[in-house]
């Protein structure tokens, strides 16, 4: 997609040291960056020292995906005086499937992910990370979800005992 | 690590959990121990909980759970939503003595195949930092000293049961109520609705009148069943038109499904209503044009709503007498146009169940004739008629485009 020359650049800089350049509509995805460009409209650096560069370059990954799909959708509305229902559909089920090809990662990544999306404030991501977290919970045994998510088992046996016995129909086996 | 995120994320995750599943993961390690109890929302629903041996045994394990879990919780409870079929309103009384503690904003209460409705106890009406609350299946008694909901602004009510005086009460004690669902109550009774701040009314139902006073009102739609058995006389000498409308002047959208207008046309008609419908933009009708008190409450809000730009009609058929003679509905249609009746804005017209008789021609001749602005007119004829009469039809079609219009623009689609 052609961006207009005049379209403001801000450089966002990871933990690691390492600059992304992003058109400003893609930053202000982020309302913790928004917020900044706000209170300081001359900034175009930013540093964030919370995020990691493989982070950083995937939250960009999605915003920019994510306003792409936006612009579109909006051109496609301008073009024909209301946008068409169908092609609303479709347009948002591709991006589902996109969101969904996106959150095939690592449980050490989402984490990380879930946390940059906190901290940026990218309520769309931040939804997205937590379903899928809860998603990789649902179902599963707490055997299964420390396996699942590598979570130490620091509770002695009597300690899980007790928690068992104080609400024991949660504890039921479904059969 | 899953388990080093700060804690109203552990919620957030944990509240997209059946609860059940929630409360398990206590076990996982120390820094999820008991983090389930601290989550600001809990949804308890019989359909997604583990049911292991569906027996006598469910109910009492899943009420005991219950019991566990508030009592467990450390508050604050923002939101708690119950779906039950099973549970015992002796149970429901103690969980509503703890969720009065627990600061409750959101409350969602569904009872399903209840036989005997449950009545809801008076504590609930001392839970004043209640925000939104729905309730299915509840018998509504406002105790005497109800202080009112105070932050209440969407209310829900689904097949319960109430009394007008009780409902009245209730409704008139929530200050900054916006939205107001009453679906499917059990048993008919007076409507009085002084809501000063009510955007949204939705109601589905049989109610013995409806008396409305909300001035903020911008979106209702009212479904009315058996007007038969809605009276007369409740409202001191005005019609039942403008105790139902008379103060809607902010009203955008409005719809009016069943016997609604049945009802409005009852008892003496005013002439005009004292407010004009300045914001109104969207009609959604349900008119029997061959009964002229109908129509004449339909030309009443027509008169009074300048802005008017989509128009729905479903055309009554359920009585097609046409025992009166055709031509007083013209004069009828023609006399409202020398009277100024102008569709001065309207832009779309969908009539759905459309009939090409006298009635109904002589006002789709009249919308025709004064929408300068008209662009679309639909016609879907209900498809009883067109086979009783398919040799008109094409007359009439033609008939149709002969007769005058105002917009250049307007197209007729029959369907």
């Amino acid at each position: 997609m052609a961006r207009s020359s005049t379209e403001n650049m801000i450089t966002l800089m990871s933990s690691d040291g390492e600059e992304f350049m992003v058109t400003e509509k893609v930053a202000r995805e982020c309302t913790t960056i928004r917020n900044m460009l706000e209170d300081d409209c001359v900034i175009t650096n930013i540093p964030l020292p919370n995020v990691t560069s493989d982070i950083l370059s995937m939250v960009i990954e999605y915003c920019m995906e994510h306003v792409a799909a936006a612009e579109k959708a909006a051109a496609e509305t301008a073009e024909k005086g209301s946008s068409s229902a169908p092609a609303a559909a479709k347009a948002n089920k591709d991006l589902e499937e996109w969101d969904k090809a996106f959150m095939n990662v690592d449980v050490y990544t989402l984490c990380d992910l879930i946390l940059a999306a906190n901290y940026l404030n990218v309520s769309g991501l931040l939804d997205l990370t937590i379903q899928t977290a809860a998603n990789l919970i649902k179902g599963k045994s707490p055997e299964q979800i420390r396996k699942t998510f590598h979570i130490q088992n620091d509770l002695s046996l009597e300690e899980e005992e007790k928690i068992r016995s104080q609400t024991p129909w949660a504890f039921e086996k479904s059969e | 690590m899953i388990s080093n995120l700060p804690d109203d994320i552990k919620y957030k995750i944990l509240e997209l959990l059946p609860v059940q599943e929630a409360v398990q993961t206590s076990v996982l390690s120390k820094q999820w121990c008991h983090k389930w109890a601290s989550t600001p929302k809990i949804f308890v629903s019989e359909l997604n909980c583990v049911s292991p041996t569906l027996g006598d045994t469910y109910a009492p394990r899943l009420e005991k759970f219950v019991d566990k879990l508030l009592l467990l919780h450390k508050g604050p409870l923002k939101s708690f939503q119950l779906f039950t079929g099973q549970c015992c309103p002796p149970a429901f009384d103690q969980w509503m003595r703890v969720l009065s503690r627990l600061g409750i904003i959101d409350l969602h209460w569904v009872l399903v195949n209840y036989k005997v409705e449950y009545r809801i106890p008076s504590i609930f009406f001392s839970f004043d930092a209640l925000e939104t609350v729905y309730l299915c299946n509840f018998l509504l008694k406002v105790p005497q000293h109800f202080n009112g909901f105070k932050a209440l602004r969407s209310m829900e009510l689904l097949k319960c049961t109430s009394t007008t005086a009780d409902l009245t009460k209730l409704l008139s004690n929530c200050p900054v109520l916006e939205s107001l669902v009453l679906i499917s109550m059990k048993v008919s009774i007076g409507l009085k609705i002084r809501a000063p701040r009510l955007k949204m009314l939705i109601i589905n139902g049989s109610f013995a009148y409806v008396q409305l006073e909300a001035p903020m009102l911008a979106n209702a739609k009212i479904l009315l069943r058996n007007s038969d058995t809605c009276c007369l006389g409740k409202n001191g000498g005005k019609s039942n038109l403008e105790e139902a409308h008379g103060s809607l002047v902010h009203i955008e959208k409005l719809k009016m499904k069943e016997d609604f207008v049945k009802y409005l046309a009852k008892g003496c008609l005013p002439d005009h209503l004292p407010y004009m419908f300045n914001h109104l933009k969207k009609v959604s009708i349900k008119l029997n044009f061959h009964r002229f008190k109908e129509i004449r409450v339909a030309c009443i809000l027509f008169h009074n709503a300048p802005n008017l730009q989509d128009l729905y009609i479903l055309a009554d058929p359920s009585t097609l007498t046409k025992e009166e003679d055709p031509s007083t509905f013209t004069s009828f249609w023609d006399t409202e146009a020398s009277h100024g009746l102008v569709f001065n804005q309207l832009k779309t017209i969908f009539m759905e169940q459309y009939e090409a008789c006298e009635p109904i021609l002589a006002f789709v001749k009249l919308i025709l004739g004064s929408a300068p602005l008209l662009e679309k007119m639909i016609l879907r004829e209900s498809t009883i008629y067109e086979e009783d009469e398919n040799g008109n039809l094409t007359q009439i079609t033609v008939d149709l485009d002969k007769s005058t219009k105002a917009s250049s623009k307007a197209a007729i689609i029959f369907e």
